[in-house]
């Protein structure tokens, strides 16, 4: 298969814009503004077989296809550049090599849904990413591929970096539009979908970066092209895949979609560390509940690890050795989300602190049966918060409840933490 | 409409609902935390979960969801009953669960809702929260302990109030409902943070420990104090009125009240209330009983006959104003009048001359439907909170355009993209006519207007108000009268709103010519959302004009004829003057000279100390009867205490000294509102029973003339500063002075200074400053403020101990100097 | 107070944005950039250019985790305690810097050069544990690293 997204990548600094224009860079923004209308741009997303690759998986060009293109006052397009969740750095390592895909994806993008301003909310601590776009957009300016009247297309855009100070929860689309307002990042009630009334109440798309930057290579090499790189035919184009964990070799590989869980760990992983045997993995960022031994097979795809019980998420694999303690993973996971959740609506600010805190008790020692039956109970009922952190945040607890049930039981049984038992901790 | 099922009900609803508007139309109760019908959905409490079958079932908030065609909802499965339970299981981990002690117990949506899903154990523990409770003002309780954090009170204060005193901070499990800078609550106390409150986190500190929610009795009345005629629910115990009580469905403004409506009820169960007659004996006022005192005062008016006058304040009933007419015309007395004389010339020669009728042709309900709000005076807040409440409502919500002609911002001004401009003090007439003029030169006049009377002349008068000529003389530029006069005259619709009282004698019948005028030419009347309201001071300013309160020589002239002997006997009916009319001195000395002085008011005021006989009357919330608000609302009020100690209402007192002058005494208010019906225009035909709780429109018959307004010159005394009255916005005239609420939030009078005028003074906040004018001088606390243009002052009037007419004679601008 | 030339600066930048607020989180960085911390002061001034109440930045500034409401040292040590990180001696990388710091976890070290925070995942799992100090980020760490990684700090920063 080809890299598409690190095809340009130098080893050691980013990709200068001369380049970048060298290696059939803007091509496709060229072909597009020259040769297809705004509806061909959005048809050939669509054929592409693109889904998003922000964790939801929607299909791109079908979300486009929402936003009513006759409603009064402008659009906007976002790129959802707020990459917080936990296990996840797959657009930091791209910016990093190479803003220009992403400028041009959105230009392309922009094109497509007759947008003229649009958006990179980029999280807190991408300096260097933010750097980059921030001097990719000036040299992209000057050279005419962004501003007034693109190639003499008539179609304009200007793009802007926001950066955020910190907090994951404007990772959520409608969260983060209030954050780009500059109101409380809370998640807003849908409906309104943000398709139609979106940033500062005007029709609005939100797309990862990766999302994003696939755009020219679909546009340039056509939509065919570009789901054949996927590893199964039901699969469509590359997918970045960030590793974590114990594993041999911590990086972010481009990976044709559909390669198995073991392929990756085996392969470009360089297989489990020293002497540690392969137990459990996230295997899409912190909210997807876990993958054990018996999905090592499992086409990392999105349909087919959702069949299996998880999602594909952002591509974020964590992966845990035999060594690890799955309720302290779980416990360290839910933590997390506890600290994150913005505090709107009842279930995730009062619920997820007592996930924590019973998980805190069991990992402790002092867990109880019935603390078992409150978990399954807040797997369920949090489903019912505001916004899908709550629901991410009991993923791990599913999984864990699914598939370390055992494990659990011993925690609780043995009043003390299995894993712990001959270290620090006395029973 | 759209159909649904709700519950294997079949229903239907408008196609805008939401999930629990539908279900509350069709009698279904959804629970609620964080909803409030008023405020903007929410979704945060998860209360209101259903199912929907078109989603999978999924349990969804009915709250945010709109109605969709076909829709199959249910509202109460075993499964949404759990996870309903779950909620409260999880909001009472961190409740502090002090009911016993809480006020909120009885009326607590949390407790209710607990006791409803019978949430009779918890099985989840957790540490609770030890936030510091705010103490710190008198009126307001903050215990962010038994926060569930709906956000109301900071929705209501950003939505409605569009104060923004209190806001989320911190997140998560942190996240409290906090105010600026984490201090303490300092706002402008309207209450409406704890009306809304579903739980014992903000308290009515007045109420604290006095009853039990379910052991007071809810009895429903009309606010006493201003012209807005806002429904209230007085929580009556041991005939005391203990608190007001808040009901979201009450009046035209849903409950909502002002820092006076909510807080400022103290005056009717106070100690200082008068419980008897009081009767001038050696020089003394002595208790006496009601025979010998209306004997003593039936006796005087006999004696006197025309020589007598009388003022009344426009607090009292339609019905008491009625029979006060009918005493004073048994006894010979041919000049009465009201509310100063000036405070209503603006509807009794303003809008009489240019309108055909002494009344607003538009009304409150206008204001959200307006495309464009012009406000004169900023104070149209001050004096009228909760139509200021309104303003805020169509501004933030409708998008109306909002433009402020004043002498001061103000809170208005604050408002999204309100446009304010401030003109020198007392140029106001000036400026609109010079709107009229640009709106004639522009050739924007309505179709309607040149076959209305007065057009010819009012095009030629207007000739000298071209804006170049204008703005010269009053601090706004030609452009900006332009700008201003185009907008109001291309808004499709436009109302403008202007207060009077008797603190704005600026605010004459010449300025409600002109405002007419201005409507009139743009075409602004008979529209809904547009045309005209004048915002009267008192809760019955309009119903003493309906009711002709008004004969012979006028107050300013029965002050004067005190003074000079021709009036000996002087009959106040509630009226303060020595505080309340301009120049004390002048007041003073006209009731010094009267031979015989009668007041009836409830407390020993100022004025009611130099009588020679008082009569205790009762409060609003003891008789019966009939206000007629601003707008023309006329609403029936009905005892909600009986009368405290032997008052009686003013209604029996002229009625007895009727009797005593050998008159028919009236029957009841009832009968004396029958006949009202039958007689006064635009009240034909109401009844008790018409009037129902909402209260009735006196329609308003229109006949249209363009009358060319008297613009006053503004004279300027070099190195002096222009001094301009009016009200404080936690006061209405002087019968506030008797509310706690009021008084704790603004106990005293006041001089407020601009930053530059105190700056080059060398002025700081509360210093006592020696206020000077031709008519006298009075030490004021300095009060200085970001609002004042520099060179202007202002000082509200309410207050006895130290009346601000020591200094004002009653000119719309007092030219005065500030000394250390 | 914040010298002329800044806040013409930040008025400008609110000029640019299409609505005040969208500026509100630069004009709080920029601040927070001037003072080391968000003070009251800086909140009131935030507000000033914003066109925003005092507590309509506070709810903003509350929100965020790289907004110090409280002061803090010249260096801000964020540790990752994220799920990546943890699962490579994230913890014992925190508990050896407060050792070394001699501080503990929230505080700033006596000199006032120091503030060791825990902080959620910095989007450097693939060199776990990891740390960002100021805006740069750093890893892995190791525990037994930690000592030298603060001397390496001190000697860049003197």
């Amino acid at each position: 298969m080809d890299q598409i997204l690190f095809k340009h990548n130098r080893p050691d600094r980013v990709i200068s814009f001369d380049e970048y224009c060298a290696e059939s860079g803007f091509r496709a923004l060229r072909k597009a503004l020259t040769g297809m209308s705004p509806e061909e741009v959005q048809q050939a997303t669509i054929d592409s077989g693109m889904r998003g690759r922000g964790g939801a998986g929607f299909p791109t060009g079908k979300k486009w296809s929402f936003v009513p293109r006759d409603l009064p006052g402008p659009r906007y397009l976002i790129c959802n550049c707020d990459e917080m969740e936990p296990g996840t750095y797959k657009d930091r390592v791209l910016l990093e090599k190479n803003p220009y895909l992403l400028i041009e994806g959105m230009a392309l993008a922009g094109y497509a849904l007759g947008v003229e301003h649009a958006f990179i909310f980029i999280r807190r601590g991408y300096e260097l990413a933010a750097e980059n776009l921030r001097r990719g957009i000036v040299e992209a300016e000057r050279a005419g591929f962004l501003g007034r009247d693109i190639l003499n297309s008539g179609f304009s855009l200007s793009l802007e970096v926001h950066q955020s100070a910190g907090r994951y929860i404007c990772g959520e689309e409608t969260a983060l539009m209030n954050a780009l307002e500059g109101r409380r990042a809370n998640p807003r009630a849908k409906p309104p979908f943000p398709a139609v009334k979106g940033l500062w109440g005007q029709p609005t798309v939100v797309n990862n970066v990766e999302t994003l930057a696939n755009i020219p290579a679909i546009i340039d090499k056509g939509p065919a092209w570009w789901k054949s790189q996927a590893a199964t035919p039901d699969a469509a184009g590359t997918k970045l895949f960030c590793i974590s964990g114990h594993v041999s070799i911590t990086d972010c590989f481009e990976l044709p979609l559909g390669m198995t869980l073991g392929e990756i760990i085996d392969g470009p992983c360089g297989g489990m560390r020293n002497g540690s045997n392969f137990k459990a993995c996230i295997p899409g960022g912190a909210s997807t509940p876990y993958f054990t031994k018996e999905h090592w097979n499992v086409p990392m795809d999105f349909d087919p690890v959702a069949k299996a019980g998880s999602r594909l998420g952002t591509g974020g694999i964590v992966v845990f050795d035999h060594n690890t303690c799955m309720v302290a993973v779980t416990l360290n996971l839910v933590r997390f989300f506890a600290r994150e959740s913005c505090g709107w609506c009842t279930p995730c600010r009062e619920g997820l602190p007592l996930v924590q805190h019973i998980l805190e008790r069991i990992e402790a020692g002092y867990g109880e049966p019935p603390d078992i039956d409150i978990l399954h109970e807040h797997v369920r009922h949090l489903n019912h918060a505001f916004c899908a952190l709550a629901p991410g945040a009991m993923g791990p607890v599913d999984g864990l409840l699914r598939h370390f049930k055992d494990e659990l039981s011993e925690h609780i049984s043995g009043k003390c933490c299995p894993f712990r038992r001959d270290t620090t901790h006395t029973c | 409409m759209v159909n649904l099922t709700i519950d294997d009900k079949q229903v239907t609803a408008p196609k805008t609902a939401t999930i629990y508007e539908a279900a509350k139309l069709n009698g279904i109760a959804i629970p609620i935390l964080c909803h409030d019908k008023k405020l903007k959905p929410f979704g945060a409490c998860r209360m209101c979960l259903v199912e929907v079958e078109q989603m999978k079932g999924r349990q969804i908030p009915a709250c945010t969801t709109p109605v969709t065609e076909g829709m199959i909802i249910r509202t109460s499965t075993p499964d949404i009953v759990k996870a309903r339970k779950m909620v409260l299981e999880l909001l009472l981990l961190n409740h502090p669960i002090d009911c016993p002690v809480c006020d909120k117990a009885g009326d607590c949506d949390l407790q209710n809702l607990t006791y409803e899903y019978k949430v009779d154990a918890n099985r989840f523990t957790d540490e609770k929260f030890h936030h510091e409770i705010d103490y710190n003002n008198p009126l307001i309780e903050r215990d962010m302990n038994r926060c569930v954090l709906c956000g109301k009170c900071a929705r209501i204060c950003d939505e409605i109030v569009s104060f923004g005193a209190l806001t989320f901070i911190s997140r998560g499990i942190e996240t409290k409902i906090g105010c600026e800078f984490d201090e303490a609550l300092n706002c402008e106390f309207c209450g409406s943070c704890v009306s809304v409150c579903p739980v014992g986190s903000l308290l009515a500190r007045p109420f604290k420990f006095k009853a039990r929610f379910w052991s007071l009795t809810k009895n429903k009345s009309v606010c006493g104090y201003c012209g807005t005629g806002c429904n209230l629910t007085l929580g009556v115990k041991d005939n005391k009125v203990l608190t007001t009580l808040y009901d979201e469905n009450q009046g035209f403004h849903n409950g909502q009240l002002c820092v006076r409506g909510r807080f400022g009820y103290q005056f009717i169960n106070s100690d200082k209330r008068l419980t008897k007659p009081l009767v001038r004996k050696n020089g003394k006022l002595e208790e006496a009983g009601w025979d010998e005192a209306l004997e003593l005062v039936a006796a005087r008016l006999k004696d006197a006959g025309a020589s007598t006058a009388a003022l009344a304040t426009a607090r009292l009933t339609n019905e008491e104003l009625v029979v006060f007419k009918q005493l004073l015309q048994t006894a010979g007395c041919g000049n009465y009048d009201h509310s100063a004389g000036y405070a209503h010339a603006a509807l009794t020669e303003g809008f009489a001359g240019s309108f055909g009728a002494s009344a607003s042709p538009s009304t409150i309900l206008d204001i959200q439907k307006s495309d464009l709000l012009l406000v004169i005076k900023t104070d149209a807040y001050e004096t009228h909170p909760v139509v200021g409440f309104e303003i805020n409502m169509a501004v933030k919500n409708k998008g109306t355009l909002l433009k402020i002609l004043t002498d001061k911002s103000g809170k208005l001004s604050k408002l999204p993209d309100a446009r304010t401009l401030v003109h020198t003090p007392g140029s106001e007439i000036a400026i609109i006519n010079s709107l009229a003029k640009v709106i004639l030169d522009n050739k924007l006049v309505d179709a309607s207007a040149a076959a209305l009377p007065g057009y010819a002349a009012l095009e030629k008068e207007l000739a000298a108000f071209t804006p170049e000529a204008v703005s010269a003389q009053c601090g706004l530029t030609a452009v900006e009268i332009k700008l201003l006069a185009s907008a109001y005259a291309t808004a499709e619709k436009a109302l403008i709103l202007f207060p009077v009282g008797q603190a704005y004698p600026g605010h004459t019948a010449a300025l409600a010519n002109a405002v007419a005028n201005l409507a009139l030419l743009a075409g602004k009347l008979g529209k809904e959302g547009g045309g005209v309201l004048c915002l009267s001071e008192k809760n019955n300013s309009q119903g003493a004009v309906d009711m002709g309160f008004q004969a012979g020589i006028g107050a300013g002239r029965i002050i004067d004829g005190c003074a000079d002997g021709s009036i000996t006997t002087l009959f106040l009916a509630g009226e303060n003057p020595l505080v309340s009319y301009p120049d004390h001195a002048r007041v003073q000395a006209a009731l010094d000279k009267v031979e015989f002085l009668v007041v009836s008011e409830m407390f020993l005021t100022e004025t009611a100390a130099m009588a020679d006989v008082v009569l205790p009357v009762c409060s609003f919330a003891e008789k019966e009867g009939t206000f007629t608000a601003t707008d023309r609302r006329v609403q029936h009020i009905k005892p909600a205490i009986r009368k405290v100690g032997q008052s009686r209402s003013d209604f029996e007192i002229f009625g007895a000294l009727i009797a005593k002058l050998g008159g028919v005494a009236p029957g009841t208010p009832a009968s004396v509102f029958a006949e009202i019906s039958a007689t006064v225009p635009g009240y034909t035909g109401m009844s008790y029973a018409s009037l129902g709780v909402e209260g009735q429109f006196a329609p308003v018959e229109l006949k249209p003339a363009f009358v060319m307004p008297n613009a006053p010159a503004v004279t300027v005394e070099p190195g002096k500063l222009a001094l301009v009255t009016g009200s404080a916005l936690y006061h209405n005239g002087t019968l506030s002075q008797y509310g706690e609420g009021p008084m704790h939030v603004c106990p005293e009078g006041y001089v407020e200074i601009s930053r530059a005028d105190a700056a080059a003074s060398r002025f700081a906040e509360n210093d006592l400053l020696t206020v000077s004018s031709a008519g006298g001088s009075m030490k004021l606390k300095a009060h200085i403020s970001a609002r004042m243009p520099q060179g202007v002052v202002f000082a509200p009037y309410h207050f006895g101990a130290n009346p601000v007419n020591q200094v004002w004679s009653g000119a719309p601008v007092t030219w005065i100097t500030l000394a250390k | 107070m914040i010298p002329e030339h800044m806040k013409q600066e930040l008025v400008k930048r609110v000029s640019g944005a299409i609505t005040n607020r969208e500026a509100a989180v630069d004009v709080m960085k920029e601040l927070q950039r001037h003072y080391g911390w968000l003070s009251d002061e800086a909140v009131q001034e935030a507000a000033d250019v914003l066109g925003l109440s005092p507590l309509q930045v506070e709810e903003l500034a509350t929100f965020y985790e790289m907004i110090y409401r409280r002061p803090v040292g010249r260096h801000v040590i964020h540790v990752c305690d994220s799920v990546s990180c943890w699962s490579m001696g994230g913890e014992s990388l925190l508990q050896q810097l407060e050792r070394v710091l001699e501080v503990n976890v929230g505080a700033t070290t006596a000199d006032g050069i120091f503030t060791l925070l825990p902080c959620c995942c910095l989007g450097n799992c693939g060199k776990a544990p990891a740390v960002m100090v100021g805006e740069r980020l750093y890893g892995p760490v190791t525990p037994e690293g930690a000592e030298a990684f603060i001397k390496g700090l001190i000697e860049s920063s003197a």
